[in-house]
């Protein structure tokens, strides 16, 4: 425990410049988070050039701010208009959207994901602070037949998240899959399916075609409700912003399942907030008491994927620290930062620079606090927005959905391919597709194949490598079983049943 | 009102379709490129036959849950699903104009019309336009320096 | 009323479009050059080696070169062939100009791309990373004639990480292998430098040909060590690596990244930028800048970049034919 740096870490923390500048951090952060087609990334490589503006290590506590910031932004209009702010949000569409609208409690599901983001956040810094070894070392551990297996778990969890009909999510995640195929196969060096164009050769945009299938094909869905309805004011009632007791009972074992797993993924170098959503999501839906509730409104459902993005902040900050090793492609940048300030993250770190480690810790945490914070006092000004008419708000959020695909690549194609993926999705939502089991096939499917072919390439084409690495092994077990478990669940109970 | 039943044939044919187009597309592939890895037709090819796979088993729970399907009705032609189309041209034209004055200037003229299409009227409309693309402009122009698509005559 | 409605929007739309016009050109009253803004289009994403130290560059370059603001923009669409074909087809009057990549060197070759260095006039090159021989750092060879010898000792199983098949650092190992007569296991990591310096420092392969940047911290702390440096000089931040031509190998590989403009720009705009080029690559807080992300500080400007271009592509063009890639 060295005092000294601590003592200095708090002084760095708390100087009134920097201190602005990582609540300045957080505001941006929380702002480009709920603005869909803005994504975490952008939001740090934006404020980069700022960090130049502060002395030492003040820059940093920015841009801190703004990674905890937007990984919670993405809730919000995740919650309150069924649009993903950021990919890691979702999974939070799901059950936040219906009980915000459905059973018309904005302020409660708002409450659940500010409590459950800033436990994740917190949870995650904390483990950065007293478990980086440990778990560096973990990390360390994957290689390619760990990330095909994690890959392949991801996958299996299309079943549990197809709130329609599970085949039909198994065709959409299947699509999903072939669409992540598209492009130059980096294992190979050929191209595949791109017909010719240039634009494919990097395959489909992820971006473009979620804020398509998701946010666009529910402006198309709103406007359909809205015809001939009458505008309805709700009375909404902020009496508490802070979840009740009752409340958290429920959800905080669910929240603290799910910040282990995204602390966890976090850590493991190339995955990210995504991914540990819908494990989390998964997760709790599997262990849960209610699990007809999912998909309607569940508390928990709201609380799994929000801990679990936010916990992938102090979990992808861990390889970053102790190896040098960013964790996902926020903390690729802000290493960049790091490095030209004069810190040298990985193994030397701790030992020649402690002040300067202390100082991120302290500034995750309080990062983590103020998104809190900002969360918490801005919930009852957030649940007007259900109560603006759709005839004004639906245009608009159309405008942010070019907007947002555009800022991405900075690629007109980009519109156009989310514009199509929009149209596809309004009648895919009716025919019991499940946008999430198509967005986990794009998500997952470069890192299953590349990983599957590069293990074989390892082992000469043996396909033992899979069985004699335990964790790989473990994970393949237990993605089976998730896959097949909504046709082997009714057939144990048949076969239960029969026998009682 | 249309049913289930029947779009469940339609999708059973698209799907097979695309599983059919996928395994076409990536059979030119070497299915072994030495060094272990199946190459890179193996990884498609096995998705574009899981996709079929799968397009059968909806052709057979289509068949053996007829009514079931056939209950799950959904509009397709209602008033509201109109408008729907109707955006959906508006869209094309959206982006047609976009191409041509930029997104700025296409965002400002659409606002009002979709505004209107949805049956808003009066001076909010024109208020909430110019400032929603003041503001886009102040904030992604000026302040984050993100590049709009410009008029066609910039480039 | 409605017909009033709506000649009164397309004039404001009208209005709006020439504003904007107005408004980006940025008062070019005054004619000198620049007297807007410079685009700078880089066909990379955020926060990788070419977007560091484009930007990097074109920050410094603003204080050497009066009135100029540079305006760095990502287009990473493409595999990156995209921005770069909009860099070549775009208007030759010096507001816009863009980074190419050592891609631009292979992707011809290969069918990928239809322009070429010959659709440019460099400016400079920011970025030219050699490929380095990285290794375990408690690995049984402490030299490359070591690790030669262990190669030839158990061919075939030696695993050498890249960053693709076909891409650049998977050629230099190829090119290792035909220069020393060996043969190891080529395994990509095909979303870049980041996993493989995490799969090395795992111990789940033997060693890598790729650019140092991404493995500096490990380096300094010992965990990796670099063996030798395919570069024509040594490295300021490595300088007891010895280069492959020291040790009588004639191998010069580098992942290159130029600021060009359009081929037909005119020779006195080129001749500002050139020159504004030069003092910021001689400017000691622009050279700490990339050394604290562990880059090489170059200084390769005008023609000189050219023939870097030109020697390259041709180099790739042999290669990668020999190599059916």
């Amino acid at each position: 425990m060295n005092i000294d740096a601590i003592i200095a870490a708090f002084g760095n923390v708390l100087t009134p410049v920097n201190l602005v500048g990582l609540i300045f951090g957080v505001a941006v952060g929380i702002v480009v988070g709920a603005l869909p087609g803005l994504s975490v990334n952008m939001g740090i490589a934006l404020l980069f050039p700022l960090t130049f503006s502060f002395q030492g290590i003040g820059g940093i506590l920015m841009l801190l701010g703004v990674y905890c910031g937007a990984i919670y932004g993405g809730s919000i209009s995740a919650i309150l208009l069924k649009t993903p702010g950021t990919p890691a949000s979702a999974a939070t569409t799901i059950d936040g959207y219906p009980m915000a609208t459905k059973y018309a409690q904005p302020g409660r599901a708002l409450g659940l994901s500010t409590f459950a983001s800033t436990f994740g956040g917190i949870f995650s810094a904390i483990c950065l602070m007293i478990f980086s070894p440990l778990l560096a070392s973990v990390a360390l551990q994957f290689s390619k037949p760990e990330y095909f297996a994690l890959a392949m778990f991801g996958i299996s969890i299309i079943t549990s998240v197809s709130s329609g009909s599970v085949l039909k999510g198994l065709m959409g995640g299947l699509i999903g899959l072939i669409i992540a195929t598209i492009g130059v196969d980096a294992m190979s060096g050929k191209i595949r399916m791109t017909f010719g164009t240039t634009y494919l050769l990097s395959g489909l945009s992820f971006v473009p075609v979620l804020i398509g299938l998701f946010a666009f094909s529910q402006v198309l869905t709103s406007i359909e409700e809205a015809y001939g309805e009458e505008y309805v004011k709700h009375d909404i009632k902020i009496k508490r912003v802070f979840p009740t007791f009752a409340d958290l009972k429920e959800v905080i074992v669910t929240v603290v399942r799910s910040s282990v797993i995204g602390t966890f993924i976090g850590c493991v170098p190339g995955t990210g907030g995504d991914i540990a959503s819908f494990i989390s999501y998964d997760q709790a839906k599997r262990w849960s008491r209610h699990k007809e509730k999912f998909g309607d409104g569940a508390p928990e459902g709201i609380c799994a994927p929000e801990a679990g993005n936010n916990s992938v902040s102090g979990g992808a900050m861990i390889p970053m620290l102790t190896l040098g090793i960013p964790g996902d492609g926020a903390t690729a940048i802000m290493l960049g930062a790091l490095m030209v300030q004069g810190m040298q993250p990985g193994p030397l770190l701790f030992e020649n620079q402690a002040p300067q480690v202390y100082t991120i810790f302290l500034g995750l945490l309080a990062a983590n606090f103020f998104m809190g914070l900002f969360g918490f006092s801005l919930i009852r000004a957030f649940v007007q927005v259900v109560n603006v008419p759709k005839k004004y708000l639906m245009p608009l959020i159309f405008v942010m959905t070019f907007v947002g695909s555009y800022a991405y690549n900075n690629s007109i194609t980009d519109v156009f391919v989310m514009v199509g993926f929009g149209f596809l999705g309004y009648f895919l939502n009716k025919l019991e597709f499940s946008m999430s089991a198509i967005v986990i096939g794009i998500i997952l499917g470069s890192m299953a194949e590349a990983n599957f072919r590069g293990a074989l390439m390892m082992s000469d084409g043996s396909m033992m490598i899979f069985l004699t690495h335990p964790i790989c092994a473990v994970f393949l077990l237990i993605s089976l079983i998730s896959l097949l478990s909504p046709v082997l669940g009714p057939m144990v109970k048949k076969l239960r049943g029969k026998k009682g | 009102m249309s049913n289930m039943k029947k779009w469940n044939y339609i999708i059973v044919a698209v799907v097979a379709a695309i599983g059919a187009g996928v395994i076409a597309l990536s059979a030119k592939f070497p299915i072994t490129l030495g060094e272990g890895d199946p190459g890179p037709g193996f990884w498609p090819m096995l998705l574009g036959g899981c996709l079929i796979l799968t397009a059968v088993i909806l052709l057979y729970f289509n068949i053996r849950h007829k009514e079931r399907e056939e209950s799950k009705t959904f509009a397709l032609t209602l008033p509201g699903n109109l408008m729907v189309y109707r955006f959906m041209g508006l869209t094309v034209a959206f982006c047609v104009v976009m191409y041509v004055l930029g997104l700025l200037a296409a965002a400002f003229l659409f606002i009002p019309v979709a505004m209107y299409m949805m049956g808003a009227r009066g001076k909010m409309v024109f208020i909430i336009d110019v400032v929603f693309i003041l503001a886009l402009y102040v904030i992604f122009m000026r302040v984050l320096h993100t590049p709009f698509p410009e008029p066609i005559w910039m480039r | 009323m409605k017909l009033k409605k709506i000649t009164a929007l397309l004039l404001s739309a009208a209005m709006m479009a020439g504003m904007l016009t107005a408004c980006s050109s940025g008062g070019g009253g005054d004619k000198k050059y620049p007297s807007k803004d410079i685009t700078v289009i880089i066909p990379k994403n955020p926060g990788g080696g070419t977007d560091v130290s484009t930007r990097g560059l074109v920050q410094y370059m603003q204080n050497h070169l009066e009135g100029s603001n540079f305006v760095p923009t990502n287009k990473p669409d493409g595999g990156g062939v995209t921005g770069m074909v909009e860099t070549a087809n775009a208007k030759a009057d010096g507001y816009t100009l863009g980074a190419v990549t050592i891609e631009l060197a292979m992707f011809p070759h290969q069918d990928k791309c239809d322009v070429t260095y010959e659709n440019y006039a460099p400016i400079c090159a920011q970025i030219a990373a050699p490929a380095a021989l990285i290794v375990a750092g408690d690995a049984p060879y402490n030299s490359l004639d070591e690790f030669v010898s262990y190669c030839k000792e158990n061919p075939g199983t030696v695993q050498m990480g890249n960053s693709g098949m076909g891409a650049i650092w998977h050629v230099a190992t190829v090119q290792m292998e035909k220069e020393f007569d060996i043969s190891v296991k080529h395994i990509p990591y095909p979303n870049g430098t980041a996993d493989i310096a995490a799969a090395l420092t795992g111990g789940h392969i033997d060693g890598t040909l790729a650019d140092p940047s991404s493995f500096v911290s490990q380096v300094q702390s010992g965990t990796l060590k670099i063996l030798a440096l395919m570069a024509d000089e040594r490295s300021v931040m490595f300088p007891d690596v010895p280069t492959f031509k020291e040790l009588g190998y004639d191998m010069v590989i580098r992942s290159w990244a130029c600021v060009v403009a359009p081929k037909d720009t005119p020779a006195e705009v080129l001749e500002v930028l050139r020159k504004a080029a030069e003092e910021t690559c001689a400017d000691k807080e622009y050279q700490e800048y990339l050394l604290a992300q562990g880059i090489d500080p170059v200084s390769i400007i005008g023609d000189d970049c050219y023939e870097m271009m030109k020697a390259d592509h041709e180099m790739f063009g042999t290669v990668l034919a020999e190599l059916d890639l």
